[in-house]
């Protein structure tokens, strides 16, 4: 038993720690109370222009969500995504949507394929091109979609999922994101932290 | 920086037990397959639930039969082999599709001597005419499952340290204890390998046991 129980350690501490084999750019997932990676990287928003996460940090907090334009989770979703990254956008927190997807290996992942659903959905809040893939790997983010919530100190208080059912919208019962940013507009203490959905792997620039 | 093929003797830190959420009460939801949207399949599928119902062309389907994260885990605990494959899949997910004729490859030519493969459609309940087509294109004529109940709850019932991502696959000893998984798109080489190295063989090995 004890065996079965260091093994199931193990393993469960290998996902968490999101390693990738023989690869030194191995991210764990950013651990709650944590500031945001790669925040000055410039990268391409769908309005043509280059911007940071720094440059989208709002007074009370800054969300970044890993998204695409591909997978049939973000797609079920994105009316919520867009929702409520303009809702909050408006109350103070910066909001930034980036896609990390090789568009060599899913073609649905091109900029003007973006740049059309960005349009398409109304985004108030910038959807930018992770060229390299490398902003994704620092955040140790793993599927889209994929939200980190900051506090407006910078720090790593929510990460996980929109909320318990990316199909029926009618019929969420938790509403994992709003509450977080609830939360964090008010200043207050996330009640749950970490949460998961299934979502589509992030195709990674090799 | 691929393939996110986590390995599990690499040193790592031991993660604290913060998804005890993972005990939460088993998830007895049943699937409530809503009104297909008449495409073809539609004739082969009544239910989610049903076990081999007809397929198309009359021959019988192979049952897809609901299962929450737990049961899953149990059934994994539970079965004989020495060596049992998880595969996580969907069909909207591209890279599922394109490894899924490798894992039934592997169960076929693991077909009673070592190995279980166990196939789990993470689709949504509407998708299952979708479902039961893919299979039926693979050939898969054998019992596969489609998960049940909330995305959380299935991950942290299953698998506490999986992100959700799909695809996914774990591979686990005689012992239920899990020894490798994958969290991105794996080939039969790959897989077999793990396999083989579980079970204390050689590829080489194996071919020659197949050649007898």
């Amino acid at each position: 038993m004890k065996i079965r129980s260091l093994l199931g350690s193990l393993a469960a501490a290998g996902f968490a720690a999101g390693m990738v084999a023989g690869a030194e750019t191995a991210a764990r997932p950013l651990a709650l109370g944590s500031p945001a990676p790669k925040t000055t990287e410039k990268m391409k928003n769908v309005d043509g222009g280059q911007i940071s996460i720094a440059e989208t940090a709002g007074k009370h907090g800054t969300l970044v969500i890993f998204s695409c334009n591909a997978c049939p989770w973000v797609k079920a979703w994105e009316d919520r995504i867009a929702a409520l990254g303009n809702e909050y956008r408006g109350n103070g927190v910066g909001v930034i949507a980036i896609n990390s997807n090789d568009p060599a290996q899913v073609a649905e992942d091109g900029f003007e394929e973006m740049q059309k659903r960005a349009k398409e959905r109304g985004f108030q809040f910038p959807y930018v091109v992770d060229a390299t893939s490398q902003v994704a790997a620092a955040f140790g983010a793993t599927r889209t979609p994929e939200a980190f919530l900051f506090d407006r100190t910078g720090k790593l208080v929510y990460h996980g999922a929109i909320d318990d059912n990316a199909k029926e919208p009618e019929k969420v019962e938790s509403r994992y994101l709003r509450d977080a940013l609830e939360a964090v507009v008010a200043g207050k203490d996330v009640a749950l932290k970490e949460t998961k959905s299934l979502g589509c792997t992030i195709r990674f620039r090799t | 920086m691929m393939p996110l093929d986590f390995s599990w003797s690499a040193a790592r830190r031991l993660m604290p037990v913060g998804f005890a959420l993972a005990a939460l009460a088993a998830v007895s939801w049943t699937g409530c397959t809503r009104a297909g949207n008449g495409t073809r399949a539609d004739a082969a599928q009544s239910s989610s639930t049903e076990v081999g119902a007809g397929g198309v062309g009359g021959s019988p389907a192979a049952p897809v039969t609901p299962i929450s994260g737990q049961d899953l885990l149990r059934k994994v605990r539970e079965s004989k082999a020495p060596a049992v494959l998880v595969n996580m899949w969907a069909t909207w997910c591209m890279p599922c599709r394109e490894e899924f004729p490798d894992l039934v490859r592997l169960k076929r030519a693991y077909e009673g001597r070592d190995l279980e493969v166990i196939l789990v459609s993470g689709d949504f309940d509407s998708e299952m005419p979708e479902v039961r087509r893919f299979l039926e294109e693979q050939g898969v004529d054998f019992p596969t499952y489609i998960k049940t109940g909330k995305d959380m709850e299935f991950i942290n019932g299953f698998e506490a340290g999986w992100s959700g991502a799909l695809p996914a696959t774990f591979l686990y000893d005689s012992g239920g204890s899990l020894r490798h998984a994958w969290e991105e798109k794996g080939s039969y080489a790959q897989f077999e390998q793990k396999v083989l190295e579980l079970l204390g063989k050689s590829a080489a090995g194996a071919a020659r046991e197949d050649a007898s």
